[in-house]
């Protein structure tokens, strides 16, 4: 056995950038607008520029062909950059489109490859991933938005729902159904890459509770040419399917949650309460010692999906349990943290008062939908009981 | 990162397995719980003849000079197994314990018996009232004569009435903090073993000190200075139980897997049903978490990294996770669990007791948090 961190060396190159050009005022921004993967109405000008210098560096897609603008590196490598970015309450602003790129990787066509992947990896395209629909969530198989071929395109039509990023990305990343007989039904679907700018695409805000932004994205008779379509026909539900095993890991990560409880220790340490040192308050004690493991815990699940993918071995069962174990902790932490800190941690980091840079406060509404969205904790448990245990299908 | 057991590991493992399917199945293990020693002399006489007691110590006195992932990977076996009897007091209580503190003498003249089996021994720590550590010991060691007369009340001796030597954790010296390990004749006058009954049927002793007399060169490592190494030695086997505990709770999981494919209600198995599937779920996270946790501190140890903030995190998340995961096991397998004649017990039985044993959850977020400097009460 071995729990070594094998990639320390390029974790400490990261980090001394990081912490040479991640400025405190950037750090703040990046934790008001961006942590618990929140998506604000628009993008600050500072993170852009931040997220075209990380592009800059290389560090975006370090795991993908040089050809393609990419580091020729491993999967291993680029979650260094994630993870050093979490630790400071930082992300890659465009990464969903790493969800996009990895499949493209498999299954796009050279032309699609080239158009796309460079771009991502400078930091500057984003690509909106287009699954979710009123009816057809948690049941992605049941997609209804239509695609019908016709000569040299398709014509689609319908509503896709909860599609974060569609107001500033180039690209719409979209399962369509492509065969409406098709039995069982997630065979009759089809992957398209869109261009956003299509005549009959309309892109309309939801405003959510934690003060963020998604969309509803309609299409109205959209043409589509054949060139956007990604993998073959019929076979979207499969090309979905594949890089959901690593794109688990560029969600939630576990360093986040670290820095968030070091930083919630941190005031603690210094606070007082109802006369008396907070840290002194076993209840208090217990509770930090609790997360200080529960977060261990999390980091090695982590860890466990990253060296079975090195070794292309099958992770369903534990990126899962991975997913469902760190949303779930999350959750629990900063509703913890709150009845630590009392009535401070219900402050926004805009108050002059706020604690923490207002995250505990920000997380009580922001974590609520990890733990449905990407996979729902019942599925993750479904997946574990039944691919990783055994147990039949009912 | 590599989950992988190395080479040896591995085959250290599957004859551990196959030793123990054989000679301790779960039959004997019910057997053991009224027999008056806790194990079949035979069996022990096998388990020292492949040389398991001296797993973890060194060549020059007898052992095997396994690392201490070795020692990890044969308790989880041991738990897996259930096996009951001395192995924990001798081999893991006594012999880190000797390991750790011991002279080279000391080292010379104990542990070549004890890795063949011969010795028995075990550690007299806990006292009425107190929880798992080495702070506010009523046990005390009085110079007298050449040597020292020990006067206390000790409880949870596991196998004192196997054991020739206790190794008593007492209070000694001038200094209020100061802590000596005395190696004391179960044989001596002065010392009375009293039965404990618990639950598990393991066999657990109260043990009274009275004025019993010690000579001075019974002392491990120094009269009054044990604190700096019993620590480590504690936290060790703290890790070992942990171990054992995984063993154990990896076949409740397996025991309720298994059931939950064949069990048939409402004309299908109940694994088919979604609550049923998600408390397999959760008992599988429990499990397989409670098992990183445990190798990784493990793994410290054996690089000589620091590793005490891990260890507790290891003994808090373990216990934790093993008592829901008996919960789970049980609620999955009903009325059937419920039964002596079901194996089930066995495990979980093992699993919510040891959680209380070297380090319950309280005791180790309690010393978690004076090691990320949060203040004690005053
Ligand atoms: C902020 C936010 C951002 C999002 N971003 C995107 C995005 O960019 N692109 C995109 O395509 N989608 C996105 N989503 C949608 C997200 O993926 C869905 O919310 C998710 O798939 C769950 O679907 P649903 O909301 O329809 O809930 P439902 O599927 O209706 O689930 C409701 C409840 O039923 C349970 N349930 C459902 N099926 C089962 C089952 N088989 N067994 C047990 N329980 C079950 C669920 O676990 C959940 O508790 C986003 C959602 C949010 C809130």
């Amino acid at each position: 056995m071995d729990f070594s961190d094998s990639r320390a060396a390029f974790r400490r190159e990261v980090a001394q950038w990081l912490d040479r050009e991640l400025t405190d005022e950037l750090r703040d921004e990046y934790a008001r607008e961006t942590t618990f993967l929140r998506v604000p109405m628009a993008w600050s000008p500072n993170i852009l520029e931040f997220n075209r210098k990380i592009g800059a560096k290389g560090w975006i897609g370090l795991h993908w062909p040089k050809q393609y603008g990419g580091g020729g590196r491993t999967l291993g490598d680029q979650l260094v950059v994630v993870e050093e970015l979490a630790a400071r309450h930082a992300k890659i602003i465009n990464s969903q489109s790493l969800h996009a790129t990895n499949i493209l990787l498999i299954h796009g066509t050279e032309e699609q490859k080239m158009e796309i992947i460079p771009h991502v990896a400078r930091g500057e395209m984003e690509v909106s991933l287009g699954y979710t629909e009123p009816n057809a969530g948690s049941d992605v198989a049941n997609i209804q938005m239509r695609a019908v071929e016709k000569d040299d395109h398709f014509v689609i039509t319908g509503e896709k729902i909860f599609n974060t990023m569609a107001h500033w990305a180039s690209y719409h990343w979209l399962l369509a159904r492509t065969d409406p007989a098709a039995q069982p039904k997630y065979r009759g679907l089809t992957m398209f890459v869109v261009d956003l700018k299509t005549p009959g695409i309309t892109v309309r805000p939801i405003k959510t509770i934690d003060d963020a932004r998604t969309n509803l994205v309609h299409y109205d008779d959209v043409r589509v040419p054949k060139s956007r379509m990604v993998g073959a026909k019929n076979r979207g539900f499969y090309v979905a399917m594949d890089a959901l095993g690593q794109e688990r890991l560029f969600v939630f990560n576990p360093r986040f949650y670290r820095a968030l409880y070091d930083d919630i220790v941190q005031y603690i340490k210094t606070a007082h309460r109802n006369g008396r040192a907070l840290a002194s308050d076993p209840v208090v004690r217990h509770a930090l010692a609790e997360f200080d493991a529960k977060i261990a815990v999390s980091q090695l699940l982590y860890e466990r999906v990253i060296w079975l993918l090195e070794q292309k071995k099958p992770v369903i069962s534990e990126v899962s349990m991975f997913k469902m174990f760190i949303t779930e902790m999350g959750q629990e932490l900063v509703r913890r943290a709150l009845d630590l800190i009392g009535l401070p941690g219900l402050l926004r980091l805009e108050s002059k008062l706020s604690v923490v840079r207002g995250l505990v406060a920000m997380g009580q509404e922001g974590t609520i939908f990890h733990t449905f969205a990407g996979g729902a904790s019942e599925l993750m448990r479904n997946i574990i009981a039944g691919r990783g245990y055994g147990l039949p299908e009912a | 990162m590599d989950l992988n057991l190395s080479e040896s590991q591995t085959i250290l493992r599957g004859a551990a397995r196959e030793f123990l399917a054989s000679e301790c199945p779960p039959s004997l293990v019910r057997q053991m719980e009224t027999d008056p020693k806790g194990l079949p002399p035979e069996v022990w006489r096998r388990i020292a003849q492949m040389g398991w007691p001296g797993i973890v110590v060194p060549e020059q006195y007898g052992g095997h000079e396994g690392s201490f992932l070795d020692l990890l990977v044969l308790l989880d076996e041991i738990g897996r197994a259930a096996l009951p009897g001395p192995f924990f007091s001798t081999a893991v209580l006594a012999g880190l314990t000797i390991l750790e503190g011991g002279s080279a003498e000391q080292k010379l003249s104990l542990l070549p018996r004890l890795c063949q089996g011969e010795l028995f021994a075990s550690l007299a720590l806990s006292e009425p009232g107190l929880d798992f550590g080495l702070d506010g010991l009523t046990t005390a060691a009085a110079t007298s004569g050449k040597g020292y007369a020990i006067t206390g009340t000790k409880v949870f001796v596991p196998d004192a009435h196997l054991a020739e030597v206790l190794l008593c954790v007492a209070r000694a010296g001038r200094r209020k903090d100061g802590v000596g390990v005395f190696l004391v004749k179960t044989a001596n006058p002065g010392v009375s073993l009293a039965p404990l009954e618990t639950n598990l049927r393991d066999k657990q002793f109260e043990v009274i000190f009275d004025g019993v007399e010690v000579g001075a060169a019974e002392v491990l490592g120094g009269k009054s200075g044990a604190r700096a190494w019993l620590g480590p030695a504690l936290g060790k086997a703290m890790l070992a139980k942990c171990a054992e505990m995984v063993g154990a709770g990896r076949r409740a999981l397996e025991l309720a897997v298994e059931y939950a494919k064949v069990r048939v209600q409402f004309g299908k198995p109940i694994g088919t049903l979604q609550a049923v599937k998600h408390h397999c779920a959760n008992l599988a996270t429990c499990i397989e978490t409670a098992e990183l946790m445990t190798y990784r501190a493990g793994w410290l140890v054996e690089q000589g990294l620091p590793w005490r903030r891990d260890a507790l995190r290891a003994k808090a998340w373990t216990n934790e996770a093993c008592k829901r995961a008996a919960a789970l096991a049980h609620q999955v397998h009903g009325g059937m669990g419920f039964t002596r004649e079901y194996d089930l017990y066995l495990y979980t039985g093992r699993m919510t007791a040891f959680a209380q044993m070297y380090g319950g959850t309280r005791w180790c977020l309690d010393q978690l948090a004076d090691e990320m400097g949060l203040v004690r009460e005053a």
